[in-house]
């Protein structure tokens, strides 16, 4: 699998001993490769270059990945798909998904991984989200709405481009684990959205308006699942990879 | 008749009355006297009944002077008017005593309580400086908390440049395209970086660390200060806070607790960047001065000073004006605390337009400040 290649990519990050490497390392896998050392040099950038990816440190002198995040997303809620890439951030994950970051790398990582992600966040969707999770032994969740729009309406289910926020009481499950989620609506167009994926992160109270959940990004997803989420998001331009509120 | 002629003027038996009645006497008034002296000097409890208990051992002494007088002379008389007088104020006196007896037994009471409640607030007065230690400990840990996610920060970014470079190496070797200059070139920068995160990990181990007991040590300034700006510069520069170093050429040294006096610098940058890091204008200025007998440390930000209502306030402690769960209000008490037990001063400059802190220490610890020839 090389998807990379002819993709225009961009790195965002201050230190020129880590950016340049990735460079190198993107490069060689075809990529054509830009670098800017902080966001408002890389948004300057993305304004005269088409890009396919950004990959952005968080913590920059000069204009931090949040901000970039946010320019990029405001300008077209779909492309360039944006990478964080984090030593510790002020931004929990909620916050970043919600922004419409695609993925979220901790530092540090290995040039493998980071390629990966990159790989996994060009794939069109319907494809990523095509191949279920082989013998895993994973947590289920079953609900059951009389509507997706009224789910919605109630802020019980949350859809993103790249996942989605399920209010439920009962968490038995961290971040990070896989789960498989049956999501059933008594009528509608759609009639359920069944699939697994990877709790994201966790909301264990009720905080205001905004309901306890969690956020979960799609592995796998039902054949018609996958056409109906990609229809949704694409209709209403959501910007939210993850949901938060 | 006489008294003398019932001693048959027995000179022995005459002289043993005669010695023994005037001391008794003598003793008598002395005691009485020194029980008054005492009530004019001190102030005792009860003093009135003390004062009749003297003069009724007064009238006891009185008594016993008559008894020599009356061996010649048979004055018995007057012995016997003494007597009564005697009398009377030993009655009037043991009667004050039994009805003053609760008042005394309330007053023996409240002096046994005070015992105790004296021997509880020392009790209380060491459970408080334990506490105040433990506090400022807490203090320094919970800046350090503060601290964590920067410094989590501060040595992922070095480990990701270590981990990419190794594996580009890797990468290169299995091409079969490495060459013996590159392993050099990056296996240098891999050991840099590495050394980058020793140095971040020492400035913790610093901060964490008590210091309080470390002996006095010559170092130079900038190696103390170096700990400290370890920790902070990435978090510094990550937001655009410019920081300006001047005066430190001459690398003058200081006999001092280096880890101390880090912390002090540490907490005054903390504070700058807490200040300075949302204004327009963000910058921090570390000036050094020196003499032959001190240095003077001075910290400046581009904040615009404290205001004068609460100048007064600002090193006391538990005074804060940072919101709440961003300072303790330890930070500069417990700074200036360490800064006067080096024997020095940590003053807020009111005439600086700007914030400005100055440190001033001596050179030599117990030399009076001057280095020894």
């Amino acid at each position: 699998m090389n998807s990379l290649v002819g993709k225009r990519l961009l790195i965002v990050e201050d230190e020129p001993d880590l950016r340049e490497p990735l460079a190198v390392e993107f490069q060689s896998l075809g990529c054509t490769v830009f670098q800017a050392e902080n966001g408002t040099i890389a948004f300057e950038l993305s304004k005269r270059e088409p890009l396919d990816v950004v990959i952005s440190d968080i913590r920059m002198p000069g204009g931090d990945g949040v901000e970039l995040l946010k320019n990029l997303k405001a300008s077209n809620y779909a492309f360039p798909v944006v990478m964080l890439i984090t030593g510790f951030s002020d931004l929990s994950k909620e916050e970043a998904y919600h922004l419409g970051a695609e993925a979220i790398l901790g530092k540090p990582f290995d040039l493998d991984e980071i390629g990966d992600a990159v790989r996994r966040i060009l794939t069109p969707r319907e494809v990523r989200w095509s191949v279920p999770a082989s013998n895993v032994v994973m947590e289920q969740i079953a609900l059951t709405f009389s509507s997706l729009t009224t789910a919605i309406d109630d802020s019980k289910v949350l859809l993103g481009r790249g996942g989605l926020f399920l209010h439920t009481d009962v968490v038995k499950t961290t971040p990070g684990k896989s789960l498989s989620f049956h999501i059933r609506f008594s009528e509608g167009d759609i009639l359920a959205i069944e699939g697994s994926g990877i709790v994201r992160w966790i909301r264990q109270e009720n905080v205001g308006n905004v309901r306890k959940g969690m956020g979960i990004e799609f592995q796998y997803l039902t054949e018609k699942a996958r056409r109906d989420v990609v229809r949704i998001t694409d209709l209403l331009k959501t910007r939210p990879y993850i949901p938060s509120h | 008749m006489p008294h003398g002629h019932c001693y048959l003027w027995n000179t022995s038996l005459v002289a043993t009355h005669v010695v023994s009645d005037m001391l008794i006497g003598l003793a008598y008034v002395s005691i009485s006297l020194t029980l008054y002296a005492l009530i004019r000097k001190i102030k005792i409890p009860f003093s009135s009944m003390v004062l009749s208990f003297g003069g009724f051992i007064a009238a006891c002494g009185a008594t016993h002077f008559m008894e020599v007088w009356n061996l010649w002379s048979a004055d018995y008389w007057m012995s016997g008017l003494i007597k009564v007088l005697t009398a009377v104020a030993s009655v009037a006196t043991g009667i004050w005593l039994v009805r003053l007896r609760p008042q005394i037994l309330a007053v023996a009471e409240a002096a046994r309580l005070s015992e105790a409640r004296s021997a509880e607030l020392e009790q209380m007065n060491r459970i408080l400086s334990d506490n105040q230690k433990l506090l400022a400990h807490s203090a320094k840990m919970s800046a350090l908390g503060e601290m964590a996610g920067g410094i989590a920060h501060e040595i992922n970014s070095p480990l990701a440049i270590i981990t990419v470079r190794a594996n580009q190496l890797e990468r290169l070797q299995q091409r079969g395209t490495l060459t013996p200059e590159m392993i050099g070139q990056e296996s240098k920068l891999i050991a840099d970086t590495a050394k980058r995160i020793g140095g971040i990990i020492k400035g913790l181990r610093t901060f964490a660390r008590e210091g309080e007991k470390d002996p006095f040590e010559v170092v130079t300034v900038e190696s103390v200060i170096k700990d400290a700006l370890i920790l902070c510069q990435t978090r510094f520069e990550s937001h655009s806070v410019s920081m300006e170093l001047l005066g430190f050429e001459g690398n003058p040294t200081i006999e001092c607790r280096p880890v101390q006096i880090g912390q002090v610098v540490l907490n005054l940058l903390n504070n700058s960047f807490d200040a300075v890091h949302q204004l327009a204008k963000k910058w921090v200025r570390l000036e050094l001065r020196h003499t032959a007998a001190s240095v003077e440390l001075s910290i400046t930000d581009s904040g615009n000073g404290i205001q004068g209502h609460i100048r007064g306030r600002i090193m006391e402690p538990f005074f804060t004006t940072k919101e709440v769960g961003k300072g303790t209000g330890l930070g500069l008490s417990i700074s200036k605390g360490i800064i006067e037990n080096h024997g020095g001063k940590l003053e807020l400059d009111t005439s600086s337009p700007n914030t400005r802190f100055v440190i001033t220490l001596p050179r030599r610890h117990g030399h009076g400040g001057q280095i020894p020839k």
